[in-house]
């Protein structure tokens, strides 16, 4: 596919009360159906990006351009362009509308106008996209954080979007949650024929990416595929993004004189290792 | 907390599941006014037997209810004794100060006890059988008619459905901060009332910031999906009369035909 879902130019924004712009002149395509990360250190203005995409903040002038589907974002057409964007916020709880699954995904619906009647059937096909269907009739409180998260993908996917924004939807899982949300995403994007966009401070996560968009201070700073942006450690290390965990604390043990053995790349690996390691001292 | 029954839903499929939330309010509120109709033997035994009744229609075991009414029985009880101890009238059986204990008095308590006792348990129904977004739902129905008085009745319902929605999680919440201020070294259980009071503050304080940024979170998510206020929203939950309901209803109208009949004039 070659055009280009998403087209950002030029774009800058300053909150209130600041002197520093939160992003400046930044410009970016998403080509149709890739998936792209983005990372940078906190304060990089990642989060503000989604949100300027979405609407729910506007840039400081008239020469920023944000196009989604070839359509210019304004004020008057925002409520259209959104419906083919859904966000994953970072909080599980803080977005689940919903006194249950069910009416969690049908709030979207409802914001559509959605015909009643044709509305279980959407929400039946959304949950079972995310193999939820068994926990229709339940209760948020009852949920993991990524039971949550997967709601939160078929609330999206029941309303038929074109782009996904990620926006850190996967940092307040657990690691076998972040895993699965990630399989499930991949899926849904082929099913769906998804654009994604995944801001994250994941490495893995990144790693997933056909392109990586590096931010720093507002602005961009690098652009490329994962492999070219991880072959570089002091990038990596000067944007204060974590690399893989267990990388990390191998590296810093063999500084400190405990080398851990190469074969152990999983983390339940290195804990049990770890464990053994002094208990038998 | 987890023990209180009052207010919360049990999953069952008894005849009163399938009413309507509408008529099951209605229902709960007829009752609270018409049980003050009853004034003698007769009357009252034909609430309490209607009251039995609805309670047999949840299919829900006698036991749940009981624990529903414990937490309240010292104050019915201790109602009925101030009834008992300072009602004159009638025949006296014992006296003391101010204090007597008279036919009328015993009688009285007696009735006391029962119409609260019906109260309690009706409500019980609706609340065990009615999950709270259906409630919310039926009272947004019922109060639609307010809305020619520009009164946003669709609103303040998505209102009290969110604030359903997240008792448990602030709940959670609470847990979290209380634990977390434990290892602090906070105890809860130890001193007077004014310290254990005291005690509550570092709990209040980081529960009302976390609420206050809960909703910063949702407002973005809900405005993420579409939501609008002023737009009209489709239901997914739409509310159906069915015979379940003209059976309640009948019900109570049967029913307070019987209390004017048989009441003392």
């Amino acid at each position: 596919m070659s055009f280009n879902l998403v087209e950002v130019n030029n774009l800058t924004f300053t909150y209130r009360d600041e002197k520093q712009p939160a992003l400046e002149k930044v410009s970016f395509a998403l080509p149709a159906g890739s998936w792209t990360a983005v990372v940078g250190p906190n304060g990089s203005g990642k989060s503000t990006l989604t949100r300027l995409l979405d609407g729910l903040l506007w840039p400081d002038s008239k020469h920023s351009e944000i196009k989604i589907a070839g359509e210019r974002l304004t004020k008057q057409n925002v409520w259209s362009v959104r419906q083919q964007i859904g966000i994953v916020f970072q909080n599980p709880d803080n977005q689940f509308v919903g006194a249950t699954v069910a009416d969690d995904v049908a709030f979207g619906l409802e914001n559509q106008n959605f015909p009643p009647e044709k509305m279980q059937e959407r929400i039946e096909q959304a949950l079972a996209a995310v193999k939820m269907q068994d926990y229709a009739g339940t209760e948020p409180s009852r949920l993991s954080g990524g039971q949550k998260q997967r709601v939160a993908l078929a609330g999206i996917t029941a309303l038929r979007p074109k782009l996904l924004i990620l926006d850190e939807a996967t940092a307040m899982l657990d690691p076998q949650g972040r895993r699965d949300v990630i399989a499930l995403i991949q899926q849904l994007r082929q099913d769906y024929q998804l654009t994604v966009l995944s801001v994250t401070h994941d490495a893995d996560e990144a790693a997933l990416a056909d392109q990586v968009l590096v931010l720093s201070h507002g602005k961009v700073k690098a652009t490329g595929t994962p492999a070219d942006l991880f072959s570089q450690p002091d990038l990596i290390a000067s944007l204060g993004l974590k690399p893989p965990f267990v990388m990390d604390l191998k590296q810093r043990l063999a500084a400190k004189g405990i080398e851990v053995p190469a074969e152990i790349t999983e983390e339940q690996d290195l804990v049990n290792y770890l464990c053994q390691l002094s208990s038998t001292k | 907390m987890s023990k209180l029954i009052i207010g919360r839903y049990i999953p069952g499929d008894g005849p009163v599941y399938r009413m309507d939330p509408r008529g099951k309010l209605l229902a709960t509120f007829i009752f609270i006014a018409i049980v003050f109709l009853a004034n003698n033997w007769q009357t009252y035994a034909i609430a309490c037997g209607f009251c039995l009744l609805a309670v047999i229609a949840t299919k829900l075991p006698l036991k749940t209810f009981l624990q529903g009414i414990r937490p309240l029985v010292w104050l019915i009880l201790f109602t009925a004794l101030l009834q008992l101890v300072f009602t004159t009238g009638g025949h006296v059986y014992w006296h003391w100060g101010i204090f007597s204990i008279t036919s009328f008095g015993l009688v009285n308590s007696i009735f006391i006890f029962l119409r609260f006792l019906m109260v309690i348990l009706i409500s019980t129904v609706l609340t065990l059988t009615t999950m709270p977004l259906e409630i919310a739902a039926g009272m947004e129905s019922l109060l639609k008619p307010l809305k020619y008085l520009h009164v946003p009745v669709e609103q303040i319902a998505l209102v009290m459905a969110i604030a359903l929605r997240f008792v448990p999680t602030l709940m959670d919440q609470t847990v979290k901060i209380m634990n977390a201020q434990r290892t602090r070294g906070v105890d809860f259980n130890e001193g007077g009332l004014i310290q254990r009071a005291k005690a509550f503050v570092p709990i209040i304080v980081p529960l009302f910031i976390e609420s206050l940024n809960v909703a910063l979170d949702l407002s973005i998510a809900m405005e993420a999906r579409g939501y609008q206020d002023d737009k009209p929203r489709s239901r997914y939950r739409s509310l159906h009369w069915s015979h379940y309901d003209l059976y309640n209803l009948g019900f109570f109208v049967l029913l307070t035909v019987l209390l004017i009949i048989f009441r003392e004039h």
